[in-house]
């Protein structure tokens, strides 16, 4: 539940303030935040009019309802779309992190990140290093609730003088790839690769669409209920190469151990 | 490799740009009781540092 893991991972923990608002009635709140120890505002907005005036209630559909497995209730007509609103010391909006599935929540780590306070997160992280690339990946979580959203970073370095291929490439040659080989129930986003730039081999008479130096991507992922403690390898297939040779096609394979913590 | 899926992939499409306050704009300050039943204004909660306004679909589902 992320409000119970705000309340672990960023209340007292950084200088960020946490602020929940919802429909609820002051009782149903007040109870809520006993028994789950939230001491941080739960702001309630009966009837919803601060939240309409913001701009964040969503008509929802027969098809909305379908998919959740609710029965039609009037309380499910006009509902918050769920997210969270990061503010900058001056109040301004940084960031919004929405996610269409109201089941898929952003971990405290992640909000933290993208909020710049990256010191108040406990990461997990893996680095190798072969053929001229050094890669580490690592997440701003040491456990994930299911369903939480959380990015996995990747930073790939290529040794300078060197250079990878991404796609399209020709025959025989192997293209970047970056992606997470792991049990049914986790799912990922492939992640968005640099777009590199193109070099031509007089002497093959080909052209080919390479990335030099460092970059960095992150997989959106999210973890199924059903998956217990999972370890989720992140695998990077690449061939590297300077101005004269090529060294074979390779891959590094970097582990994440991640607890899954019980649904709150 | 793990199927990639995501459910919200089913759900109609939805522009979260245009949804509530725009990234680069002044979050408005609200002010709404608590669970105490205090009243409180957003600005005073964050007392000049940063924040994470979270909205969230009921405690009571």
């Amino acid at each position: 539940m992320q409000l119970v893991e705000l309340q672990e991972k960023v209340v007292g923990r950084s200088d960020v303030a946490v602020v929940g608002i919802s429909y609820d009635p002051v009782e149903v709140l007040s109870d809520f935040a006993e028994s789950r120890g939230i001491t941080f505002p739960l702001l309630s907005d009966v009837g919803s009019r601060v939240l309409d005036g913001l701009g964040l209630i969503s008509p929802v559909t027969d098809d909305d309802l379908e998919y959740w497995g609710f029965e039609k209730k009037q309380h499910h007509l006009r509902l918050p779309y769920p997210g969270v609103f990061l503010l900058d010391a001056a109040g301004v909006v940084v960031e919004k992190k929405f996610e269409r599935s109201h089941r898929n929540r952003y971990s405290a780590g992640s909000l933290l990140e993208a909020l710049g306070k990256s010191d108040s997160v406990s990461r997990v992280t893996a680095t190798d290093t072969k053929s001229g690339v050094a890669v580490r990946a690592s997440l701003a979580n040491d456990a994930v609730f299911p369903n939480q959203v959380f990015d996995i970073e990747v930073s790939v370095a290529v040794t300078p003088g060197r250079h990878v291929y991404v796609d399209p490439v020709p025959d025989g040659y192997q293209a970047l790839t970056i992606g997470i080989d792991a049990p049914d129930g986790v799912f990922w986003d492939p992640p968005e690769l640099p777009s590199g730039h193109d070099i031509e081999i007089a002497e093959l008479g080909e052209r080919f669409r390479v990335v030099e130096g460092d970059f960095d991507v992150s997989i959106k992922t999210h973890i199924h209920e059903s998956v217990k403690d999972v370890s989720v390898d992140v695998v990077v297939a690449y061939q590297t190469c300077d101005d004269v040779s090529c060294d074979p096609p390779t891959e590094l394979r970097l582990s994440l151990s991640l607890t899954v913590r019980p649904k709150g | 490799m793990s199927l990639q899926f995501d459910p919200g992939q089913k759900l109609r499409p939805i522009d979260f740009d245009s949804v509530g306050p725009a990234v680069g704009s002044q979050f408005p300050d609200i002010e709404l009781p608590d669970q105490n039943g205090s009243v409180r204004s957003l600005k005073a909660i964050r007392g000049g540092g940063p924040a994470m306004i979270v909205v969230f679909r009921s405690a009571d589902w």
